[in-house]
C-alpha cells in the first residue's frame, strides 16, 4: 500500500468515524434533552394537580364564608374560584393524555370535582335564596368527597412522581451516553489527527531522504561527468604517451595527442586501423600483435619493450603496456595501450653501459696500477731495509775487515817495529826514525780503531748491548766532550743480534744528533725492561727539534730527520717495534721499544742467536 | 818442565808474532798448540792443560770471552791471558769477568806480552796496562767512570 492510499484510507476513516460519532453525540443530546422535557412535564402534571386543588380549596373557603356571612363578595370570590377549575382540569387532562393511569385518575378527579361543585351549587344557591344553610352539616356532607378529591389528587401526583424518578433516571443515562459519545468522539479525533501526523511526517521525510539521494546522485554524477571530461582532456593532452584504446579485437577505437606525437597518424587515420600496423613486418608475421592481446586478456596486463613503426617507417624503442577491460560481467569489451618512447633512453642507456664498461675497465685498470703501485711501494721499502741491512752488514764486514784483519796488520807491525827498537839501543837515527814509525802505525792503529768502531760496533756481538752501550759512551765522549750518564737495569740480560744491533743503531743516530744539533752538553742513557719491552731512552737537554721537522718525520719515514734514524724507525717497525721521538725546546727524547719473547741466555753464541732471533717483522 | 803456552788466534800473522815475540823472549817457553777458533781454544785447553793460554777476544765460533767462561766453569789450572785490538778498560773488566787473569792489547804486545804471561805464570794477574794512545786532548771529564788501577795483584 502506498504512502498516498494509507494516508487516504486513513483520512477517510478518520472523517466517517468523526460522522459517527457526531451523530452518536447528537442522538445522545436528543435524548437528553427529551428525558429532560419528560421531568419538566411531570413536574407541570404535579403543578396543575396543586393548581387545582388550590383552587377548590380557596372555592371551598369562599362558599364557607359566603354560606356564613352570606356576603356578596364572598359570593364572588366563590364564583371566581370556581369559574377556573374546569380550565385547570382541561388543562391537566391535556396534560396527562398519552398516560392511560393518569388518565383514569384525572377522569376520577373530574368526577369528584363535579360532584363536590354540585354540592356547593346546592348549598349556594339555597343561601342565595335565603334559605338557612347548616354549615357543620354541609361540612359533614362534603368531607367525604373532599377526601376522595385528596386521594385521587395523591394517586396523580404520586404517579407523577413514579414517572419522575424514572424518567430523571432515564436524562441521567442519556446524559452520561452523551458524554462518553463526545469524549470518544474528542479521543478519536486527536487519534486519528495524530495518526494522520505521523503519516504525512512520514511521508515528508521519505521525501527528503529521497530528494537527497538524488541530489547526491546528481552531484556525484555531475562530478562524474567532469572528471571524466577532465579525464578525456587530460587523456588527450599526454603528449609523452601513446594512449589508445582497442576493441577486441585490436582495432584502434580512441587516439589521444601523445600517440599522435609518437606514431604520427592523427586520430582520424587510425580509428578502425588494426593495431599491428605499428608492428615490424617482423614481428607481424611471428604473430606478436595477436600473441599480446591473448596474453593481455589472460593476464590482465601484457609489458614489454620492442621496436615499433611509426607512419613514416621509421622503428623507435618503445615501453608498450597492453591492459584488458572488462565489463561488470568479465567480458572483454576492449584494451587500453600505452606506449612510450624510449629510444633516447635506450641510447643513453647504451652510453651509459658503455661509459660504466669504459669506467670499469678504467677502473680495474687504476686499481691493477694502484695495486702495482702498492706492491712497488713495498718491493720500495722491501728494499730500503733490504739495503739498510746490507749496510749495516757492508759496515759490519768493512769494520771487523778494518779492525781484525789490518788492525792485526798494523798491532804486529807496531810489535815488530817496537822490539826493533829494542834491538836498535845505541843508534839513534835509526831509533829516532823507528820511533816515528811506530808512532806512525799507532796513530794508524788508531785511526782505523775509529773508523772501525763507527762502522760497527766491534764488541756489541762479543759483551752485548749492555756491555757496549758504556764502551761506546766512553769513547762518544773523548770525541763529542758531551758528558753521558747511563743506567741499565741489573736484570737486564742479551737480545737478539738484530735488536741489540737496532737498539745500537739508534744510540749512535741519536748522540750523533745529540752532538750535531741539539747543542746538549749532557745525554743521559736508559735501558729497562718492564712488561715484557725493552726500552732504550737516549735524552738531551737540548734545543728539542723544530715542530715542523718532527711533524713530517711522524708522517712519513722519508722525512728530513737524517736518513740515519729514519732508517732506524723502519727497521724497528719491521722487527716488531717502535720509536717514539718527543721533543720540547727543553730537550728530546728518543725511546725505542722492543716486545721481548723469550731472553736470550748471555752465554749461547752469538751466531746461534741470530738463529734463534724471536723477533718478526711486521710487514 | 818448560811452560806449554797454547795460542788461541785466527790470524796467521798474530800466531806468528806471538812466536816470533816468545822465541826472541829466550824464555824457556813451549807453543804446545795454536788454535784457530773459541771451539777449538776450549777442547785444546781442555785436552793439553797447557800453563797459560794466549787468547784472542774476537775469534769465529767462539769469542774468546765465552771461551774463558767456558773452561773456567769447567775448572782448569789453566791461566788465561786476553790478548786483543779492542782497548777498553771496561772489556778489559768483562774479560776479569769472564775468569781470565790478565789483559795484553795487541798493539802492546812487544812491551806487555812477555811481561804478562810471567806475571801469570807467576800466579798474578795483569790488568790496567797503559793505553796505546793518549786520550784526545780535548776530553777533559768522561761520563764514564773509568778504572784505571793497575792491578798487580
Amino acid at each position: 500500500m502506498t504512502p498516498r492510499t494509507r494516508a487516504n484510507r486513513a483520512f477517510v476513516s478518520a472523517i466517517i468515524l468523526l460522522g459517527i460519532c457526531g451523530i452518536a453525540t447528537y442522538v445522545s443530546f436528543s435524548s437528553m434533552r427529551a428525558s429532560e422535557r419528560w421531568v419538566a412535564h411531570s413536574q407541570e402534571v404535579r403543578a396543575a394537580v396543586g393548581d387545582l386543588e388550590s383552587s377548590m380549596s380557596s372555592a371551598a373557603r369562599a362558599r364557607m364564608s359566603y354560606l356564613m356571612s352570606g356576603s356578596d363578595a364572598e359570593l364572588t370570590a366563590y364564583r371566581a374560584g370556581i369559574a377556573r377549575i374546569p380550565t385547570e382540569i382541561t388543562r391537566l387532562r391535556w396534560l396527562v393524555r398519552d398516560n392511560k393511569i393518569q388518565k383514569d385518575n384525572c377522569d376520577q378527579l373530574e368526577a369528584v370535582t363535579k360532584a363536590r361543585l354540585k354540592e356547593w351549587e346546592t348549598a349556594v344557591a339555597d343561601k342565595s335564596q335565603g334559605k338557612v344553610v347548616d354549615v357543620p352539616e354541609l361540612l359533614e356532607q362534603s368531607l367525604n368527597l373532599s377526601s376522595q378529591s385528596a386521594a385521587v389528587g395523591e394517586a396523580i401526583r404520586s404517579e407523577e412522581l413514579k414517572l419522575l424518578l424514572q424518567r430523571t433516571l432515564a436524562a441521567q443515562r442519556q446524559f452520561f451516553i452523551a458524554s462518553l459519545a463526545v469524549v470518544l468522539s474528542f479521543v478519536f479525533a486527536i487519534l486519528l489527527l495524530y495518526l494522520h501526523y505521523r503519516l504525512l511526517t512520514n511521508e515528508l521525510h521519505a521525501r527528503e531522504e529521497a530528494e537527497k539521494i538524488a541530489h547526491n546522485a546528481f552531484q556525484r554524477e555531475v562530478v562524474m561527468r567532469q572528471d571524466q571530461e577532465r579525464f578525456r582532456l587530460f587523456v588527450d593532452a599526454v603528449q609523452d604517451y601513446a594512449i589508445c584504446v582497442l576493441d577486441p579485437e585490436g582495432e584502434v577505437t580512441s587516439w589521444n595527442r601523445g600517440a599522435q606525437r609518437i606514431n604520427g597518424y592523427y586520430a582520424s587515420e587510425i580509428i578502425g586501423q588494426h593495431f599491428s600496423i605499428f608492428f615490424t613486418e617482423q614481428d607481424r608475421v611471428a604473430g606478436k600483435p595477436l600473441e599480446e592481446l591473448q596474453i593481455a586478456e589472460r593476464k590482465g596486463q601484457f609489458e614489454c619493450e620492442a621496436w615499433r613503426l611509426r607512419k613514416d617507417g621509421s622503428q623507435f624503442w618503445a615501453s608498450v603496456v597492453l591492459t584488458s577491460i572488462k565489463d561488470e560481467k568479465g567480458k572483454l569489451i576492449g584494451f587500453s595501450k600505452i606506449t612510450r618512447d624510449f629510444t633516447e633512453r635506450m641510447r643513453a642507456q647504451e652510453n651509459l653501459q658503455r661509459a660504466n664498461t669504459e669506467l670499469a675497465a678504467e677502473a680495474k685498470e687504476r686499481l691493477s696500477a694502484q695495486e702495482r703501485l702498492a706492491g712497488s711501494e713495498k718491493s720500495l721499502r722491501e728494499l730500503s731495509l733490504h739495503l739498510l741491512k746490507t749496510q749495516d752488514e757492508e759496515r759490519r764486514r768493512i769494520g771487523r775487515e778494518l779492525h781484525d784483519s789490518l788492525g792485526q796488520y798494523l798491532a804486529m807491525v807496531k810489535m815488530n817495529l817496537d822490539s826493533l827498537e829494542a834491538d836498535l839501543v845505541g843508534n839513534d837515527q835509526a831509533d829516532e826514525q823507528v820511533g816515528r814509525c811506530i808512532r806512525l802505525v799507532e796513530d794508524s792503529i788508531k785511526e782505523v780503531r775509529t773508523i772501525s768502531y763507527l762502522l760497527y760496533p766491534p764488541m756489541l756481538e762479543e759483551v752485548g748491548l749492555k756491555s757496549a752501550i758504556p764502551w761506546y759512551l766512553d769513547g762518544f765522549s773523548k770525541r763529542s766532550n758531551i758528558k753521558t750518564t747511563f743506567e741499565a737495569d741489573s736484570e737486564f740480560t742479551r737480545l737478539g743480534r738484530e735488536v741489540e744491533l737496532a737498539l745500537f743503531r739508534i744510540l749512535q743516530e741519536s748522540l750523533t744528533n745529540v752532538h750535531r744539533h741539539s747543542g746538549s752538553a749532557t745525554a743521559d742513557i736508559r735501558l729497562s725492561r718492564k712488561k715484557g719491552r725493552v726500552l732504550l731512552e737516549i735524552a738531551d737537554k737540548g734545543k728539542g727539534i723544530p715542530p715542523e721537522l718532527l711533524a713530517q718525520s711522524n708522517r712519513s719515514w722519508i722525512g728530513s730527520m737524517g736518513v740515519g734514524l729514519r732508517g732506524m724507525n723502519e727497521r724497528i717497525r719491521q722487527l716488531g717495534g717502535e720509536l717514539e721521538i718527543s721533543s720540547s725546546k727543553s730537550g728530546t727524547v728518543v725511546t725505542a721499544g722492543f716486545p721481548v719473547v723469550e731472553p736470550v741466555p748471555a752465554l749461547v753464541n752469538s751466531d746461534s742467536a741470530i738463529d734463534t732471533h724471536p723477533f718478526t717483522s711486521n710487514d | 818442565m818448560a811452560i806449554r803456552i797454547l795460542l788461541a788466534d785466527d790470524h796467521d800473522i798474530v800466531l806468528e808474532g806471538i812466536r816470533t815475540l816468545v822465541s826472541r823472549s829466550g824464555r824457556p817457553w813451549e807453543i804446545c798448540g795454536e788454535a784457530r777458533n773459541g771451539e777449538e781454544a776450549v777442547e785444546m785447553i781442555q785436552r793439553l792443560k797447557p800453563d797459560v793460554v794466549v787468547l784472542d777476544i774476537t775469534m769465529p765460533k767462539l769469542s774468546g770471552l765465552e771461551a774463558a767462561k767456558k773452561v773456567t766453569r769447567a775448572g782448569t789450572d789453566t791461566r788465561i791471558l786476553m790478548f786483543t785490538m779492542h782497548e777498553s778498560g771496561l772489556l778489559e773488566a768483562e774479560a776479569r769477568d769472564s775468569g781470565a787473569h790478565g789483559y795484553v792489547l795487541k798493539a802492546q804486545a812487544a812491551r806487555d806480552l812477555i811481561r804478562a804471561i810471567e806475571y801469570l805464570i807467576d800466579g798474578h794477574t795483569f790488568f790496567g796496562a797503559p793505553p796505546v794512545t793518549e786520550p784526545p786532548r780535548d776530553n777533559k771529564k768522561s761520563g764514564i767512570v773509568m778504572r784505571q788501577a793497575f792491578t798487580f795483584a
